[in-house]
C-alpha cells in the first residue's frame, strides 16, 4: 500500500530529478573522456622527440660510404637514455607536409630525413643535442613537449574549467535532491501527522517516507542513467561515423573501469542522499510536533 | 482512565482557552463533551491525545502522569486511542479500505487480518459498497463514517469523537450515534464534543459542559 502522494507535483520532481542527474552523469563521464584523452595524449608526446636529419644522404667526408643519416642512427642507437629509435619512411614524411604544400613540390626537394625516438629520461636531451650538433649544425632535435606546450596549456585550463563545471552540476543536482525530498515532505505533510496522530513510531514514519522517497530518486535515478548511457551511446556513434570517418574513435572504451564505478555511484549517491535526507527532514518535523 | 487535575491550557503567548478543568473519566464510560463553538472542546480533546500539553495542573492518562511522558512513548499511548477528527482528516490519495486499513498497518497486524477486518468495518457502517473508493469522491456523512471506522478498527480503549456530527443532516447524526452506542457496548470508552444540544438530550449520557473556560458536569 502506498501511504504517500505519488501524483501530481511528485512526478515534476521526478523528472526534475531525472534531467538533474541525467546533467550530472553526462558532466561526470564527458570529464572522465576528456581527462582520460588529454593524460593519453600528454603521455604519448612526453617522451617523444623527433630528430630532423637535413640532407641525410649526404656521405661524411673521411668515410665515402656513411651518410650523415647513418652516422645519426650509430650516435642514437648507442646514447643511453634513448628507449627506441624510428626513422620515418619518405612516404610518411610526405603524408605529414602533404596538407600543407603541393603533391608536385616533393619531386623538386630533398626532404630531411626523420627520426622519431622514444626516451626513457628526458635530461639526456641537453647532452644529445651536443652530440648531434658535432655531428651538423644543422640537425635539429625537436621536443615534442615543448612544441605542444601551448596546446597542452591550453587543454590544462579547459580540464580544470571542466572539473568546475561538474563540481557544480553535481553540486546543484545534490540541492536539488534536497529541495525534491522536502518538497515532497512539505506535499504529504498532513499524512505524516495523521500518521503520528493514529499511533505510528516516528522512526515508522521516517522508514515509510524514506521508502517513498527511494522509490521516486530510484526510478528518477533509472531513468537519468538511461538518458545518459543513450546519450553517450548516440555521441559515439556520431563521432564514429560523421566527424572522423576511417579513424576508430571509441569513447567508451576510453573510460575505465574506475570511471564506470563514479559513473554508477553518481544516482546511488543521490538516493542514498535522499534517503538520509527524508530520514532526518521527517525527525525533524515529528520533533518540532510532538 | 483519563484524570485533569486543576488543568490550564493556553495557547503559546495567549490567553488561557481553559482553566481550572478537573474530571475523571473511569472505563465503561460515554460522555457528551459541549460548549459553544470556540469554548475550548478540540483542545481539552487534544490534551487527551497529547497534541498539546497543559500550562498548568496535571493530566493522567491510562495510569501514566503526562508530564513525565517521553516524546517516544506518545505514539504507545495513542494506540490505545481512536481519534475522529472535526475535519475527518482522511488521506486523500489513499482509498476507503486503505484509510481504514492505515492504523493496523502502523500497529504490524497481520494482512490477512487486515483483508479480514476491514471489509467486516465497512459494511457495518454501511460503507460495503466504497470499499475501493477515493474519500474525495465520497459524501459528507459517508466520510465522516470513514474516519469513525479508521479511529475504532484497531479496538481502542478510549475513542475521542470532535464534532463527528458537525457536517451530516440529523438522520445521519442519530445513525452515527447509535454507531457510537453499539462502540460502547462492546467496550470502547467514549469522550464526544458535540455542540448539538438536540442530540444530547436525544441520547442519554453524562454531559461535560464548558461555559467562560471553565468544565461544569451535568448528568
Amino acid at each position: 500500500m502506498r501511504i504517500f502522494k505519488l501524483a501530481g507535483s511528485n512526478f515534476f520532481l521526478g523528472w526534475i530529478m531525472t534531467s538533474m542527474i541525467y546533467l550530472a552523469l553526462l558532466a561526470v563521464l564527458f570529464s572522465a573522456v576528456s581527462t582520460l584523452s588529454f593524460d593519453k595524449w600528454r603521455s604519448a608526446t612526453r617522451d617523444l622527440v623527433t630528430i630532423h636529419v637535413p640532407n641525410p644522404t649526404e656521405r661524411i667526408a673521411n668515410d665515402a660510404g656513411v651518410t650523415r643519416l647513418d652516422d645519426t642512427l650509430k650516435i642514437l642507437r648507442a646514447f643511453p637514455g634513448i628507449e627506441s629509435v624510428t626513422v620515418l619512411e619518405k612516404n610518411d614524411i610526405e603524408r605529414l607536409i602533404n596538407p600543407l604544400v603541393e603533391r608536385d613540390i616533393f619531386k623538386n626537394i630533398l626532404l630531411p630525413a626523420l627520426i622519431e625516438i622514444r626516451l626513457s629520461r628526458n635530461d639526456i636531451l641537453p647532452d644529445l643535442n651536443t652530440s648531434l650538433k658535432s655531428l651538423s649544425t644543422e640537425i635539429f632535435i625537436e621536443s615534442h613537449a615543448e612544441l605542444f606546450l601551448p596546446d597542452a596549456k591550453t587543454f590544462s585550463g579547459a580540464k580544470k574549467l571542466f572539473s568546475v563545471i561538474v563540481s557544480l552540476t553535481l553540486f546543484t543536482a545534490m540541492i536539488s535532491v534536497i529541495f525534491a525530498v522536502h518538497s515532497g515532505l512539505a506535499i504529504n505533510r498532513e499524512t505524516i501527522q495523521v500518521m503520528h496522530l493514529i499511533g505510528a513510531k516516528n522512526g515508522f514514519i521516517a522508514r515509510t517516507f524514506q521508502k517513498h522517497v527511494l522509490a521516486v530518486l530510484g526510478f528518477s535515478s533509472a531513468c537519468g542513467t538511461a538518458l545518459a548511457m543513450g546519450t553517450f551511446f548516440i555521441l559515439d556513434r556520431l563521432l564514429k561515423v560523421a566527424f572522423f570517418g576511417d579513424v576508430e574513435i571509441d569513447i567508451f572504451k576510453q573510460i575505465n573501469l574506475l570511471d564506470w564505478i563514479i559513473f554508477m555511484l553518481v544516482p546511488v549517491s543521490y538516493a542514498l542522499l535522499g534517503i538520509i535526507v527524508a530520514g532526518v527532514s521527517v525527525l525533524i518535523l515529528l520533533w518540532k510536533q510532538s | 482512565m483519563v484524570r485533569f487535575e486543576n488543568v490550564e491550557i493556553r495557547y503559546r503567548g495567549k490567553e488561557a482557552i481553559l482553566t481550572d478543568v478537573s474530571f475523571d473519566l473511569g472505563e465503561g464510560n460515554f460522555h457528551f463533551l459541549t460548549g459553544k463553538s470556540g469554548a475550548g472542546k478540540s483542545s481539552l480533546l487534544k490534551a487527551i491525545y497529547l497534541g498539546i500539553f497543559p500550562s498548568k495542573g496535571k493530566i493522567n492518562l491510562f495510569g501514566r502522569d503526562t508530564s513525565s511522558i517521553t516524546k517516544k512513548e506518545i505514539p504507545e499511548i495513542r494506540r490505545r486511542m481512536g481519534i475522529v477528527f472535526q475535519d475527518f482528516r482522511l488521506i486523500n490519495n489513499l482509498t476507503v479500505r486503505e484509510n481504514v486499513a492505515l492504523p493496523l498497518r502502523i500497529f504490524d497486524t497481520k494482512g490477512s487480518i487486515i483483508r479480514r477486518h476491514v471489509p467486516e468495518l465497512l459494511e457495518w457502517v454501511g460503507l460495503g459498497d466504497h470499499l475501493d473508493d477515493l474519500p474525495t469522491s465520497l459524501s459528507g456523512g459517508q466520510q465522516q463514517r470513514v474516519a469513525i471506522a479508521r479511529a475504532v478498527i484497531a479496538r481502542p480503549v478510549l475513542l475521542l469523537a470532535d464534532e463527528p456530527t458537525g457536517n451530516v443532516d440529523d438522520t445521519i447524526a442519530d445513525r452515527l450515534l447509535y454507531l457510537f452506542k453499539e462502540l460502547h457496548r462492546t467496550g470502547t470508552n467514549i469522550l464526544i464534543a458535540t455542540h448539538n444540544e438536540n442530540l444530547i438530550q436525544k441520547f442519554d449520557y453524562p454531559v461535560l459542559r464548558i461555559e467562560d473556560r471553565k468544565l461544569l458536569f451535568s448528568d
